[in-house]
């Protein structure tokens, strides 16, 4: 069927992304971020240009939010993000954190600056050995020590989860473990090839689609936390029953800027900054300190150009392609680019570990049911 | 003479998504359960839907949930 959803670039973001510091105290074995040894910081300068749009924006939105990134967000300090928070008013601050520099000080900054947690956790020990302290120790410990400070001082957290090597028998040990940390959400992402993260993530879909229907058989069993991918595919999958699926796709792509800690603006994926390309440059759109991030924004939304344009023909070349578009609404921009190496391409590995074989096992499983 | 059966639909991924859902057993009852714990959730949470929202009722708004939502669909309306 054919999706109407998707079409170009909405002017006005939901939300944007700001990368207080590009260091990590961490050093995961898959992580894509290429500075993250480096402490660059962002100066206050740019959080201000940032908050002269934002805040327009704020105003008229019921909700907006400044997601704090990095790096390590929290590797900037209290003072620091303090500092970098203060020109917003009227948004939500949500900061997705290694929860390893938790303690019952950040929690005062949390709950002092209603700032919404999202953590990231692989599960048990053994799942979770990939992500590691800069001296090559696991991290393990001082997250779980992180996670007990949250929950000690009643603080909601969501977590994002890293799956590398999905397949059967992995799913339900994981959620249960998740589910007993006391999340309101849990995200899975299957491991990525980008940036400079250059291992394969090339499965065989059975395996994949095991791994999916076993995870959303977890979530039957128990659903007392919201699993994201299960849930998002069970409401693609009843919009289709209802005769609804067209509706479900935002009619245009949020642009979702990500402010690089210089004040550079990379629209649509993150993962991009900090990267050159021979032919796309930096993959940025201008700067905060030289132009409003309004107008950077807008801009793109009236005529898009370079890499920008060539990922929205990607997005309509899958649109004619792709059976899946309206699940997923196109493949993401950084996963066409450090798969293929272009933007105007369709289906890449990430589309069939994580949308394709995602929906196939939901599906799985309701057969088996 | 006899009505013939209606060929099941065929299973094979990217034919035809949308048939093959409506087509698959065991789904209907598995989305009305989703369902109920959407509303069941919200209830807990006390959430009502804003006249006029979007928001299919119940779906947990995403600056409630996840700062990193544009790992999935950019962001449901």
């Amino acid at each position: 069927m054919g999706y109407s959803g998707m079409r170009g670039l909405a002017a006005v973001p939901s939300y944007v992304i700001m990368q207080p510091t590009t260091l990590c105290n961490l050093d995961c074995v898959y992580c894509y971020l290429p500075h993250r040894a480096a402490n660059r910081r962002m100066p206050v300068a740019v959080a201000r240009a940032v908050a002269e749009t934002v805040n327009t924006w704020a105003g008229d939105a019921a909700r907006f939010s400044v997601v704090w990134h990095g790096g390590e967000p929290l590797a900037a300090g209290r003072e620091q993000l303090g500092a970098l928070m203060a020109p917003f008013s009227g948004v939500e601050h949500h900061i997705q954190t290694n929860a390893t520099l938790i303690d019952d000080a950040w929690c005062d900054f949390f709950l002092a600056h209603d700032v919404h947690i999202g953590l990231s956790i692989d599960g048990p020990r053994s799942l979770t050995a990939g992500r590691v302290l800069r001296g090559g120790g696991e991290a393990y410990d001082r997250i779980v020590a992180g996670i007990a400070a949250l929950r000690r001082r009643s603080i909601e957290f969501a977590i994002l989860t890293v799956v590398s090597d999905p397949g059967p028998g992995i799913a339900a040990p994981l959620y249960e473990f998740l589910a007993g940390l006391g999340p309101t959400v849990i995200g899975v992402n299957l491991e990525e090839q980008e940036g400079v993260n250059v291992r394969s993530n090339a499965h065989d879909a059975g395996r994949v689609r095991a791994f999916w229907s076993e995870l959303t058989a977890a979530w039957r069993r128990d659903p007392r936390v919201e699993v994201r991918e299960v849930e998002w595919a069970l409401r693609f999958a009843g919009a289709v029953l209802a005769g609804e699926a067209d509706d479900l796709l935002p009619r245009r792509h949020d642009p979702i800027p990500t402010i690089c800690h210089d004040g550079r603006v990379v629209l649509l994926s993150p993962e991009l900054a900090g990267f050159t390309s021979q032919q796309y440059g930096d993959f940025t759109s201008g700067s905060v300190l030289d132009t409003s991030l309004a107008e950077i924004v807008a801009a793109q939304a009236i005529r898009p150009t370079g890499w920008v344009a060539e990922y929205l023909d990607g997005v309509e070349a899958c649109r004619a392609s792709c059976e899946y578009f309206g699940f997923c609404g196109g493949a993401h921009a950084a996963n066409r680019y450090f798969e293929q190496g272009r933007f105007n391409t369709t289906q890449t590995r990430h589309c069939r570990n994580s949308r394709i074989s995602l929906l196939e096992g939901v599906l799985d499983h309701a057969r088996a049911s | 003479m006899p009505e013939l059966p209606e060929p099941a639909a065929d299973q094979t991924p990217g034919v035809d998504l949308v048939a093959r859902i409506r087509a698959t057993a065991g789904l209907a009852p598995l989305v009305a359960e989703a369902q109920r714990t959407w509303l069941d959730r919200a209830a807990a949470a006390g959430q009502q839907p804003a006249e006029g929202s979007e928001d299919v009722p119940a779906w947990r708004a995403f600056s409630d949930a996840f700062p990193t939502f544009w790992e999935f669909t950019n962001r449901p309306r």
